[in-house]
């Protein structure tokens, strides 16, 4: 059965070929352009999984993952970082912020679905 | 006395407030005319001449803000188009495999045309035994001609037999003539009865055989037609068992086949995602293109400030150090536009290739398909499988109907035979029993009148032909009963196949409309999965052949970073040899090593440390974001228990792909990775 996901980036490309992917899967999928917009969306309907770009502006992946963890309702939701940058100290924030998994871009459309597969129940 | 050179006076410092102006501006001059190098040791450097450099590569970079938007909006528009690329190839994929299962029968054929032939198999084997059993009976009629033939020849012989009876009758009168009475009137009682014989022999009789001649050759009439007639049927009915049997076993070999078809479908299909998942990769790349232009603009920003700084100081050490970092700084940007281009490039093939291998899969199902082949030869085509049948359900039940007339008409047309010849065998008999009396009355005559009388004579010659026309008459009535008798099976053969013929019929006649509407549909249902596949094959060539013009990038960004890349490589090399004959070291300044905080991704690393180091920009070790020029897959990494402080040993290779889960990361990471190297496997076998 498809979920609900919101796929975040400042990038409308990225976003359209995330969403291209895992709508092709089954899944329902959201869209927002920075984290202060993924906020805003997130609190009118809940998604089962949120996966957003590390640098944009307003705010930054870091900060909506931080800011989701602290947020009812978000304590469990699975969040990926899908982000050009492999900085391992990057990656420590990314986790010490509660995010579930990191992914670098270019992604090929079977690894972003099994990683989606892995983090979601069926 | 010499100065420097300066492109205009500087601004006051604040610190003028508390000063005169006239004691600021003599401090000022003073100290210019304290820095003037001498000229045997000072070379001069003129900031200046870099202006026009400066002024070339503004212009670069403010042309690359249309060009980046554009290349967005180009990518966007490509991704948009791709998403209806797949939907629409998705449904051709699925339209070819209905084709697949209405062309091999699975899809309702293969029991339309099971159940048609049901219907056909029972009256196609009564044609056939009835052609059997009518052949059968038509021998037989021309034996019954036959024997019809030999008693119409005994017509003749038994007119011969009985004509002396006239003389007798003749001299009975005479010689009874001087008899006595008694005896002349028993003699003119056997004349009298001799005269009725001839009387019938002249009259019922001929009448009769005359019947019978017509009747003969009414059967030779009917033995012809009736011959005729089973051998076009059987043509017609053998051919049309023969080609639908045929059909059949074909049909039975398109199921087999379907698997096979199945196989390159399923192929077709894993191209085409495979293909798909190419060009989404790619389309990716606008990302990448557009956070490494970023960092291009803000490193010539940095640089134009150098150059503010450079022209400004009044320290040879400071403005040899700001050259340095142009230079550097330049290198470090020609390489990044570079890269870029590269990529740009590189995207812009894997597009059109991916679109061009998506229009090819499309192509090859539409031109080679199997199943379009099978479905014509099955249910669509004019000598398709389908056509047959409904053809062979006309023409059977027309057969049908045909035999069943022609059967009646035979059996009616046959019985008058019967009729004619019981007619003939009641004469014969009726005229044997007379002959017999009249015989039997002569011998009493001849006893009564004596031995050696001319009566005598002629009684024992009567009694003697009496005879002979008993046994002739006996005999042809013998075998007239025996004709009647088999003609009497062959009517009631012909009646029974008769009505046999007429309940196939009518059978047919209620059973056929279903099965012939389930062939209709069957083979509309085709037909219109035909067209749908046709007009998705329309539709693709319409989808994909403008996004293959959009796959250019040429008339967007053509000569914009070529023009950059120059402009900065130029400005570069200048400045580099304004900070040479300053004398500024070539060591890595901080401002160019800092450039390396602000950058996203590895690959903008490489090229730094290529640029600042000489090296020719491919390092060991490269991420896969690097792999074949940026495009190998998206990394996983297996990322488990990462310690909260920063590693101090080696880092664990970066896979690109790093999950946190509770339980068992390191299975699901490795499954996901497994992913990750089949890809890079797949994108290595797809180069050229």
């Amino acid at each position: 059965m498809g979920k609900t996901i919101i796929t975040v980036d400042d990038a409308a490309t990225m976003r359209k070929m995330v969403a291209f992917t895992l709508r092709g899967a089954g899944h329902e999928v959201l869209e927002a352009g920075d984290g202060c917009e993924a906020l805003a969306s997130l609190k009118l309907r809940p998604v089962d999984l949120v996966i957003t770009d590390v640098n944009m502006p307003n705010m930054d992946g870091i900060e909506l993952t931080r800011q989701l963890r602290a947020t009812p309702g978000f304590a469990r939701t699975p969040i990926i970082l899908l982000t050009t940058e492999s900085d391992p100290e990057k990656k420590l924030k990314g986790r010490a912020a509660g995010a579930t998994g990191w992914m670098v871009k270019p992604f090929s459309q079977e690894q972003l679905l099994a990683l989606v597969s892995k983090v979601l129940p069926a | 006395m010499t100065g420097p050179v300066i492109s205009r006076l500087p601004a006051a410092p604040e610190s003028a407030i508390t000063e005169t102006r006239l004691g600021w501006l003599s401090s000022w001059i003073g100290g210019l005319w304290r820095k003037d190098p001498e000229p045997s040791e000072a070379p001069k450097v003129h900031i200046g001449t870099l202006e026009p450099r400066f002024a070339e590569l503004m212009q670069c970079l403010a042309a690359l803000d249309p060009v980046t938007a554009a290349v967005e909006q180009r990518f966007l528009e490509i991704g948009g188009g791709l998403e209806e690329i797949t939907r629409t190839s998705a449904a051709l994929v699925h339209g070819s495999e209905r084709l697949i299962r209405l062309a091999t029968g699975e899809q309702g054929g293969v029991g339309a045309v099971q159940g048609a032939i049901g219907v056909l198999d029972p009256p196609l084997s009564f044609l056939r035994e009835f052609q059997l059993e009518s052949e059968s009976l038509n021998g037989r009629l021309g034996t019954f001609q036959s024997q019809i033939q030999a008693t119409l020849a005994i017509e003749h012989v038994f007119q011969r037999t009985v004509e002396p009876l006239r003389f007798v009758q003749t001299l009975f009168r005479v010689e009874s003539a001087s008899c006595e009475i008694q005896v002349q009137t028993m003699f003119l009682a056997l004349v009298r009865d001799i005269e009725s014989v001839h009387e019938q022999v002249r009259g019922t009789f001929s009448d009769q055989f005359a019947k019978l001649h017509e009747t003969e050759q009414i059967l030779d009439r009917l033995i012809a037609e009736l011959a005729q007639s089973i051998r076009s049927q059987r043509t017609m009915t053998d051919a049309r068992r023969v080609e639908i049997e045929a059909s059949l076993a074909k049909l039975q070999d398109e199921v087999a086949k379907n698997k096979e078809v199945d196989f390159e479908l399923g192929c077709v299909s894993r191209r085409i995602s495979d293909e798909t998942g190419r060009v989404v990769m790619a389309l990716q790349f606008q990302d990448i293109i557009s956070q490494k232009l970023q960092h291009v603009r803000e490193a010539v920003t940095e640089m134009a400030e150098a150059r503010q700084r450079a022209a400004h100081s009044q320290d040879q050490a400071a403005v040899a150090s700001e050259l340095r970092f142009v230079q550097q700084a330049g290198r470090i940007v020609a390489g990044q536009v570079r890269r870029v281009e590269e990529e740009l490039a590189e995207a812009e093939g894997k597009i059109s290739g991916g679109i061009r291998s998506i229009i090819d899969c499309m192509a090859h199902l539409d031109r080679d398909c199997l199943a379009l082949k099978e479905l014509d030869s099955v249910a669509v085509g004019a000598d398709g499988l389908v056509k047959k049948i409904l053809d062979a359900f006309g023409e059977v039940q027309r057969i049908t109907a045909e035999t069943a007339a022609s059967a009646g008409c035979t059996h009616e047309k046959i019985r008058p035979v019967g009729d004619t010849a019981s007619n003939v065998t009641g004469l014969l008999r009726r005229l044997s029993r007379e002959m017999h009396l009249i015989g039997l009355n002569a011998q009493i005559q001849a006893a009564q009148v004596g031995e050696g009388t001319g009566l005598e004579v002629l009684s024992a010659h009567t009694s003697r032909i009496s005879e002979a026309t008993n046994e002739l008459s006996d005999r042809v009535a013998t075998e007239l009963d025996d004709l009647q008798a088999g003609l009497g099976q062959v009517i009631e053969c012909f009646g029974r196949l008769h009505q046999e013929a007429l309940q196939q019929g009518e059978t047919l006649a209620r059973r056929c409309p279903a099965e012939t509407a389930a062939l209709h549909r069957h083979r509309d249902a085709s037909i219109e999965a035909l067209r749908a596949a046709a007009d998705l094959v329309r539709k693709l060539d319409e989808q994909a052949r403008p996004m293959l013009e959009k796959a250019c990038f040429e008339d967007i960004a053509g000569g914009v970073l070529p023009a950059l890349r120059l402009s900065v490589e130029r400005l570069s090399t200048e400045a580099g040899a304004m900070a040479d004959t300053l004398g500024a070291s070539d060591e890595v300044t901080d401002r160019a090593t800092l450039f390396v905080g602000r950058y996203t991704m590895s690959s903008e690393r490489d090229v730094h440390m290529a640029a600042v180091h000489g090296r020719d920009g491919s390092t060991p070790g490269a991420s896969s974001q690097d792999g074949n020029l940026g495009f190998g897959a998206g990394d996983l990494d297996l990322f488990d228990d990462l310690p909260a402080t920063p590693v101090q040993s080696a880092p664990a290779p970066d896979t690109g792909v790093d999950l946190w889960l509770e339980e068992s990361p390191q299975a699901a990471v490795a499954e996901i990775s497994g992913i990750s190297t089949k890809v890079s496997e797949q994108a290595s076998d797809s180069k050229p």
